[in-house]
């Protein structure tokens, strides 16, 4: 399968110089289109930088990021930014929906950006709430919904404008281990119906046992790569041993 | 570190903060101190009446000018303790008390107010001399009023300012005792609710606001009889434009937005989906100060435009009411020459003379069921226009314009005097010395004056034809008029003049009596007026100036979210552009229609159209409010893009 993102010797330093802190140091990978996969590792090993970066809300110090076949670092600004409205799509853990808008107008929002037409637009929200199961949910504000209900339409809403990635910052952090089960099912739906790629960051090794792979992250460096036979059971316990092995949560405090 | 050091250092700190509040303040010291500093000089106490009017009017203004700064105060105070309740949070988690978080900030509060005083009043002492020297300007006194400090109104400002800073400071102190540290922590989580739509409210604002306009468009002539005076309707009037502008931002434009946002063909366009819900969504608790804004913005047209009006209207009546400098009728020529020597001997030199021929006769019209019979004057159009090419040079020709009648009309000018005519003629067939004629217009322009023992009198022009058959039975009578270098200073010349005249008190009339006579009352409220309409305009902008920047703070993660969805930088900026125009344009537009009709009203008081002072008004609030748009829609977007070091702290 070709590859949709592509990681070279990436880099990111924070700080000024004499207090320089390292949050990625040369990470190389590749995700191949319509794969499934988690970023996993303990507090601070550089997660949610490497999400931000490859999903270009921040800037490498050093390496090269390609996307579907384009160098995101040269590219300008205003560019980046329809970029991301056009090939990407986010979660986030705390939702992130806004708080003064119906359901079906937060889902919309990305496409009323585009200028699509109204009609298209409401059909479209229509089809994927109805996947998702919050079709009678339309016309609740945010405050109205359950924690799962919102992370679906948080979903919905990174979907709506059909994007070629998926990008997912702990989505299953707020929620209780059920709603967490049902958003993950979602997932693997979106990648068998739309061939989208997904890209998880969670520590949560029964969520990363949802994907087709795991990479494991430490210090800023890749540590470690797991990837699925089928069995899930089977592989949540590789995720668990591989966890243990590098220091993960169950023992942070060494 | 006891309380006062970490108070001072905390308002140290938040200078940059405070910087806008902190300029509005010392204004707002400066020019409260001159208002009181009126009432209190006894270099002007020696003026006598006119120096009634000017403290009535400098009166009036300080109290409006109090409750401004009340309300600022109390709005900009909140806005403040919004901004850093996380901070106050923050305290609270080290673990020091409330009470004494809350002597920290009454401190901090009651040191900002103290800097405003401290540098306010000196400001305020410096300034007074030019206030005085413009009021004396506006209201025509020839004398020189000294540099004076009262100290007892030095002593009332400084009293009240204690007053007003220690209740602020208590009131952040209660403030800060009664949040719980669990509230300051889920403040962020804190669920707004959409403001509720309420039909009725909605549609009676707009009802209200309507009834008040027709009331005031039509305050002489209701068609129905509604028990209130004149001035008891004005207040009627402003009562209800207040209702109802907080009807009109509390429930219809939720209604409005509401159905606009139901509407997804028309919503769904670029980023308007997202301007006008944030605009919904901040309504409910934002409707308050936008009511507030558009009276304010209402205030300061009516300050401003009704001052211009004022002062356009005193100076065209006075030409009205005195065509020339000096003038005078029935006096022989041994007289002429007597006159024209002591003009000469003044100081003053003769500009021009001109003859205003006329004669006397009976006019016969209709009026209610009967007829009636009265006194008129009667002259031809050469005379009226040869006389207005020396009163009012330049505007003569758009004067003439409408006012040449044909052989069978004429046209009234109505008499000098006359400020209430609530009965129009024309149309009418009039009866003149046994002839008939129509009535064309009736128009007010300068031609004889309020000349004691005439002017009660309607003049009717008719044609040169017509002028040099009816005079054929009549005595000719003649108005002189000359004008003179400096007219106004011209008193004493007057009354010299008089003294050598046959029957002053019925023959002659002077610019000097008529326009110092009145001016001078109206002169006061001029400059006040002035005064008023800036310290509304400070108001206005510092309402629009904290609510906008509080909206800014909210709005933060929000625009963080939607770049995260890929707006682009100028798709941002154009949603900021719409959603504070909607915040600005929609007050702003209801004030100057408030404002408006508040001329409206005074026009039909003075019986006189200000349409140039209402579009000069209009034109300088607009100008000022897109700069100030522009401006805050900026400063917006910096709190929102790049992030403010300050609040990012707090």
């Amino acid at each position: 399968m070709a590859a949709m993102i592509e990681v070279k010797e990436l880099t990111k330093l924070f700080g000024q110089q004499g207090a320089v802190c390292r949050a990625l140091y040369e990470v190389n990978f590749i995700i191949e289109a319509g794969a499934f996969v988690a970023v996993m590792g303990p507090s601070g090993s550089g997660k949610t930088t490497l999400l931000n970066i490859i999903s270009t809300i921040d800037q490498p110090t050093k390496g090269r990021v390609i996307i579907d076949g384009r160098e995101i670092n040269t590219v300008k600004e205003k560019e980046l930014a329809l970029f991301r409205r056009d090939m990407i799509g986010f979660v986030f853990q705390e939702f992130n929906l806004l708080d003064n808008m119906t359901i079906r107008d937060n889902i919309a929002l990305p496409l009323t950006l585009n200028n699509r037409k109204a009609e298209e637009i409401l059909h479209k929200v229509r089809e994927l709430t109805e996947l998702f199961g919050i079709d009678d949910q339309l016309d609740k504000y945010p405050y109205q919904l359950s924690g799962g209900q919102k992370q679906r339409a948080a979903v919905c809403r990174a979907l709506v404008n059909e994007p070629k990635i998926l990008f997912a910052d702990e989505p299953t952090g707020a929620l209780d281990s059920k709603a967490a089960a049902e958003l993950l099912a979602c997932f693997q739906n979106v990648r068998n119906q739309y061939k989208t790629t997904v890209v998880m960051v969670t520590h949560d090794a029964s969520a990363a046992s949802y994907c087709d792979r795991v990479l494991f992250l430490k210090d800023g460096m890749i540590s470690g790569k797991l990837e699925t036979n089928g069995n899930a059971e089977e592989f949540f316990k590789k995720i668990l041993n591989m966890v243990a092995l590098l220091g993960g949560e169950r023992n942070e405090r060494l | 570190m006891n309380a006062f050091k970490t108070s001072w250092l905390l308002f140290k700190n938040n200078l940059k903060l405070y910087k806008f509040y902190l300029v509005v303040l010392i204004l707002a010291t400066a020019i409260y101190y001159n208002f009181l500093a009126v009432n209190y000089n006894p270099y002007l106490q020696v003026l006598g009446e006119q120096y009634i009017f000017a403290q009535v009017a400098s009166s009036l203004c300080s109290i409006v000018l109090f409750l401004t700064v009340l309300f600022f105060m109390f709005h900009a105070n909140n806005f403040f303790y919004k901004l850093r309740y996380k901070e106050i949070g923050t305290y609270m988690l080290m673990g020091i008390p409330g009470s004494k978080i809350g002597i920290i900030f009454a401190l901090e509060s009651i040191l900002l107010g103290l800097t405003a005083v401290v540098i306010g009043l000196p400001v305020g002492v410096l300034f007074s001399k030019l206030f005085f020297m413009l009021l004396a300007k506006a209201m025509i006194l020839d004398i020189q009023i000294p540099f004076y400090i009262p100290l007892k109104a030095i002593g009332i400002l400084l009293l009240i300012l204690a007053v007003i800073i220690f209740v602020m400071g208590l009131k952040n102190y209660r403030m800060i005792r009664r949040s719980r540290l669990i509230e300051i922590l889920n403040a962020a989580k804190k669920e707004q609710s959409l403001p509720k739509i309420r039909w009725v409210r909605g549609l009676l604002g707009v009802v209200l606001i309507l009834a008040a306009y027709y009331l005031a468009l039509h305050i002489f002539d209701l068609p129905f009889d509604l028990p209130l005076d004149y001035l008891e309707t004005s207040i009627l009037i402003l009562l209800l434009i207040c209702t109802g502008t907080y009807f009109f931002f509390g429930s219809f434009l939720a209604i409005i937005l509401n159905a606009l946002i139901q509407n997804k063909k028309a919503i769904y366009k670029g980023s308007r989906l997202v301007s006008f819900s944030n605009t919904l969504f901040r309504l409910g608790t934002h409707y308050r100060s936008l009511s507030m804004t558009a009276i304010l913005c209402a205030a300061t047209l009516t300050a401003f435009s009704g001052s211009l009006a004022l002062k356009y209207f005193a100076d065209n009546n006075a030409a009205v009411e005195a065509p020339y400098s000096i003038s005078y009728i029935n006096q022989d020529e041994q007289t002429n020459q007597r006159i024209k020597a002591l003009i000469s001997e003044s100081g003053h030199q003769i500009l021009a003379e001109h003859d205003s021929r006329f004669i006397q006769g009976e006019v016969t019209y209709q009026s209610g069921s009967g007829q009636r019979t009265e006194n008129c004057l009667i002259t031809s159009y050469s005379e009226v226009r040869q006389s207005l090419m020396l009163t009012r040079p330049g505007h003569d020709q758009e004067i003439l314009a409408g006012i040449e009648p044909r052989d069978d009309e004429t046209v009234s000018i109505l008499h000098a005097s006359l400020v209430f005519s609530g009965i129009s003629h024309v149309g009418d067939n009039l009866v003149i010395q046994g002839r008939d004629y129509v009535l064309k217009k009736e128009v007010k322009i300068p031609f004889i004056g309020e000349m004691p023992d005439i002017g009660q009198y309607q003049t009717y022009i008719v044609t040169d034809e017509q002028y040099d058959q009816l005079k054929k039975n009549s005595e000719e009578m003649t108005l002189h008029g000359i004008n003179i270098t400096e007219p106004q200073d011209s008193m004493p010349l007057v009354d010299k003049i008089a003294g050598v005249m046959k029957n002053p008190g019925g023959n002659l009339n002077s610019y000097a009596g008529q326009y110092q006579y009145k001016y001078y009352l109206i002169g006061a409220f001029y400059f006040m007026g002035l005064v008023m309409a800036i310290v509304f305009v400070i108001a206005t902008f510092s309402t629009i100036y904290f609510k906008i920047l509080s909206d800014a703070v909210l709005d933060r993660e929000q625009y963080k979210i939607l770049m995260k969805i890929g707006m682009t930088k100028q798709e941002i900026a154009g949603s900021i552009y719409t959603q504070v125009g909607t915040a600005f344009i929609l007050p702003s537009l209801l004030g100057i229609m408030h404002g408006v009709m508040a001329i409206k009203v005074l026009e039909s008081f003075i019986h006189y159209q200000f349409t140039g002072s209402i579009v000069i008004g209009v034109g300088i609030l607009v100008l000022a409010m897109t700069g100030y748009y522009v401006f805050i829609t900026r400063k917006y977007q910096d709190m929102v893009v790049k992030g403010w070091g300050i609040y990012e702290r707090a």
